[in-house]
């Protein structure tokens, strides 16, 4: 099925610059009327055929496909900013000759690889999982992963209109995303966390119904953001941050200048920054024939990802040449540079991290959530095991000296702190919780078992590497009963005062425990996480579990109400609005 | 329901506490007044909540659970004149002697992990003389037996040269630790240095936890001396001293509501 475009459409342009996104950055003119879109269907990749497989011919040359993401700025300066090899680029040193080709269709790029006119894919990682019942059909050309570029961060958004306030409301919706895209693998994981949440909160999950486009970008075309201003029954959609920032008016939509009213980004790659994988995968027997070639050109990649995040800083980035090439206008220097700051690439850290199976944002975690969604959707016939190099990427990091990264603070932790504070204060807390459990505590205690906890405290770790633009908030909390007793027996304010500060104290020591703990548990599993992320509160008796009567707390009624309120609140809090928490990436 | 029923009985027994600040009789200068004021103030947690305290946040705030909830205590030490009196002084020579040894066992009960810090006033006047730290007890002993007695009381200015030393501190433990300022005096003011006011003013903010310590020579009448709102000890016990200053538990070991059983359930 194609879509019913409707050419003569009225538009009432309002030339709107946007910003950034992972996928592609334009100037748009915002439609403010037209017809509603039809939708396409989006068929098992295998059914796009036929497909044929060809023997990849000797050569001197690679042919490596780029996309138009920020990660590619990377492959580009490898590559001297030029599509063919440029002498004394990084590719040039390591002896190869490559030639570059700005593919972002994935099924275009899954023909040249099948015929090896390309061996290389280059895409997201739920857009190569996407192809895996192709690809791995033949030995030929099952995929080896050999490199990750970047996450998204800050390019992607899921944003949706009044009445979805959490993740869990998405059971039931209406969701619209590009046919073969690159947010499909940001869909499975958001809705599986969804799916997560709502069945967690006692509700019955309703799946969604996925609506498909052909086009990503922009609300002209056939693309999920326009078909969100358009059609009111599309309830959500997978959109580039650059048309969420319209859609939402850049907070909540106002309905005026093709924005919907009341809409919002419910998640964005902001929080969920561990979700959007960009990377590289090669035909096995390419590989095999051509392995040292494709060693080099690894670790070309990393030598120039160090330098590229270096040249942003002194300001000698090549940005016209990076517009010509990944946005078709050498005129589009500023969005170029937007382009880099809504990715974070990894580096050399990050790709020791992503070939470790046991870490919980691994290439291989990142395609099990991916095709586990995938088969339910039947956008795949099975699960299929891809394979990564198996390399060993502590050693091309010779002559790198970037071994810092993950030490660095993502937060700051102030604007973080106040940021949550504002949220509690506003009861806008709950709406924005992805994860919560509680620990509980004997009374006057701030130590607890740890291994009673084990299967949230691994939960944490991952959804907190997943959702590394996240806060942790670790809530301490104390029980009144005390407090109210001395009241009643009118002890002097001094010591009421005392005995409120005393437990704010202890509320405190106890959220310090949990987060410890977590942090204790993470190391133990060799993942490394960032502490700036965590926002440790003691909150006293300001909060019991069994509510406030008037000015003070309520008296616990029972045994149960009492130890309930001795507790810790441990929150995975998605930040899309508070921009003054996080500190800046690609900038170190 | 239940519970609001149930609480406003515990309202009406406690939430509104009378705070009597009684201006000090014990006085050098009379600073007017009068002694039988009281200032009312509604405690409760939600006041408390409200509340902002310290008012300034710290740009380099502590880190660890330890450092946030440290217990922080700034002794205030009257060398003033009227300490060379002879009464009030025990086995001691007079006040100033018997005030530097009551301030020696009192040292023996502070913990090791405690900021301590010495505020004194004496014939160079009042000043911080021991910053808040905790390896500083050989210090802050020698910054004591340094001074020597004389000179006016300005002992509000030296209670509120320790409520900014406290407060400067809260700010880099995020309010959280314990606050207590530990005056060691007899009690008699300069003209227009009654510390009614600054106390007065801690206990206005319900988020405020600062304490004031008293450890007093033969005083009866004073700010510093109001059961319920200062916590007094006599400098003439020195075992009284050594016992220390005891934390508050802030929960109830066990669930026991059998007091609150008595009140109505609905309006």
């Amino acid at each position: 099925m194609t879509t019913q475009r409707d050419r003569t459409r009225e538009q009432q342009t309002v030339k709107t610059v946007i910003k950034g996104t992972a996928a592609t950055i334009a100037i748009i003119a915002v439609a403010a009327t037209g017809p509603v879109q039809a939708f396409v269907e989006q068929p098992p990749i295998a059914e796009m055929g036929p497909f044929q497989v060809r023997d990849c011919p000797a050569g001197d040359t690679m042919l490596v496909p780029i996309r138009t993401s920020g990660a590619d700025i990377v492959t580009l300066y490898a590559n001297g900013y030029q599509l063919e090899t440029a002498p004394g680029a990084p590719f040039d040193d390591h002896g190869l000759r490559v030639r570059l080709s700005l593919n972002n269709d994935v099924l275009a790029q899954l023909r040249a690889y099948l015929a090896c006119e390309s061996p290389f894919l280059r895409g997201t990682q739920g857009m190569l999982n996407l192809l895996a019942d192709v690809t791995e059909a033949d030995p030929r050309t099952a995929m080896v992963a050999i490199y990750q570029h970047a996450w998204s961060n800050g390019g992607d958004a899921l944003v949706v209109r009044p009445g979805i306030e959490t993740p869990a409301d998405l059971s039931g919706a209406v969701i619209v995303t590009q046919r073969y895209g690159p947010h499909l693998g940001y869909m499975a994981r958001v809705l599986a966390d969804a799916r997560r949440s709502a069945e967690a909160d006692g509700q019955t999950w309703q799946p969604p119904e996925i609506r498909y486009v052909p086009e990503l970008v922009g609300l002209f075309s056939d693309t999920p953001a326009r078909s969100f201003l358009e059609d009111d029954t599309v309830t959500a959609a997978f959109v580039p941050m650059s048309d969420a920032q319209v859609l939402t008016s850049g907070g909540t939509g106002t309905g005026a200048e093709g924005s919907v009213g009341g809409a919002r980004t419910l998640v964005s790659t902001t929080s969920a920054n561990r979700v959007v994988s960009e990377v590289y995968a090669v035909r096995t027997d390419y590989l095999d024939v051509n392995r040292d070639a494709v060693q080099d050109f690894v670790r070309a990649l990393l030598e120039a990802e160090e330098t590229v995040r270096e040249d942003v800083i002194k300001l000698i980035v090549d940005w016209e040449a990076v517009g010509e090439h990944l946005l078709a206008d050498p005129q589009a220097e500023e969005d170029a540079q937007e382009l880099w700051r809504s990715v974070e690439t990894t580096g050399l850290q990050g790709n020791v991290d992503w070939a470790n199976d046991a870490h919980p944002r691994s290439f291989l975690a990142v395609n099990n959530e991916t095709q586990s969604v995938f088969v339910e959707l039947g956008l795949l016939s099975r699960a299929h095991i891809l394979a990564n190099a198996g390399w060993t990427y502590d050693a091309f990091g010779e002559g790198l000296f970037d071994q810092r990264r993950t030490a660095l603070p993502g937060f700051d932790d102030q604007a973080a702190a106040e940021a949550v504070d504002a949220l509690r204060t506003n009861e806008a807390i709950d709406e924005r919780t992805l994860f919560e459990f509680e620990i509980r505590f004997q009374p006057n205690q701030s130590e607890f078992p740890p291994a009673d906890y084990r299967e949230e405290f691994d939960q944490v770790i991952e959804f907190a590497t997943t959702y590394g633009g996240a806060v942790l908030s670790v809530e301490g909390h104390s029980d009144p009963l005390r407090y109210l007793r001395r009241q009643q027996e009118q002890a002097s304010s001094s010591e009421l005062r005392r005995i409120r500060q005393a437990a704010r104290n202890l509320s405190l020591s106890r959220a310090m425990a949990v987060r410890d703990v977590v942090l204790d548990v993470a190391e133990q599993r060799n993942v490394s996480m960032d502490e700036s992320q965590f926002v440790t509160a003691g909150l006293g008796i300001l909060d019991p579990r069994t509510g406030l009567c008037g000015d003070d707390p309520c008296p616990p009624q029972t045994e149960a109400e009492w130890q309930s309120n001795m507790r810790v609140v441990f929150r995975v809090i998605q930040m899309e609005a508070e921009a003054a928490v996080f500190t800046p990436l690609n900038t170190w | 329901m239940r519970h609001h029923s149930r609480w406003r009985g515990a309202r009406r027994l406690g939430a509104t506490l009378p705070i009597s600040l009684l201006l000090a009789a014990c006085g050098d200068g009379g600073d007017g007044g009068d002694p039988a004021e009281q200032v009312r103030t509604t405690d409760s947690v939600r006041g408390a909540a409200a509340a902002v305290w310290p008012a300034e946040t710290a740009t380099t705030a502590e880190a660890g659970q330890a450092s946030l909830t440290r217990t922080n205590l700034v002794a205030v030490l009257d060398m003033s004149s009227s300490m060379l009196a002879l009464d009030c002084a025990g086995e001691y020579d007079n006040r100033s002697e018997a005030a530097r040894a009551a301030l020696q066992a009192w040292l023996e009960s502070v913990p090791a992990d405690s900021n301590l810090g010495l505020i004194a006033f004496d014939g160079g006047g009042v000043s911080l003389r021991v910053p808040l730290g905790t390896g500083n007890r050989d210090a802050f002993m020698d910054q004591v037996h340094r001074t020597r007695p004389g000179g006016v009381t300005p002992l509000n200015e030296a209670v509120a040269l320790g409520q900014a030393t406290l407060e400067a501190q809260a700010a880099r433990q995020r309010g959280y630790g314990e606050y207590r300022i530990v005056v060691i005096t007899d009690g008699r003011h300069s003209a227009g240095s009654d510390p009614v006011a600054t106390i007065e003013g801690i206990f206005a903010n319900l988020a405020n936890p600062i304490e004031i310590h008293t450890i007093g020579f033969c005083i009866t009448a004073s700010a510093l001396n109001q059961p319920g709102v200062t916590h007094y000890r006599s400098a003439n016990n020195p075992e009284d001293l050594r016992l220390g200053l005891e934390s508050a538990l802030p929960e109830a070991a066990a669930f026991d509501i059998t007091q609150f059983a008595d009140q109505g359930d609905e309006p």
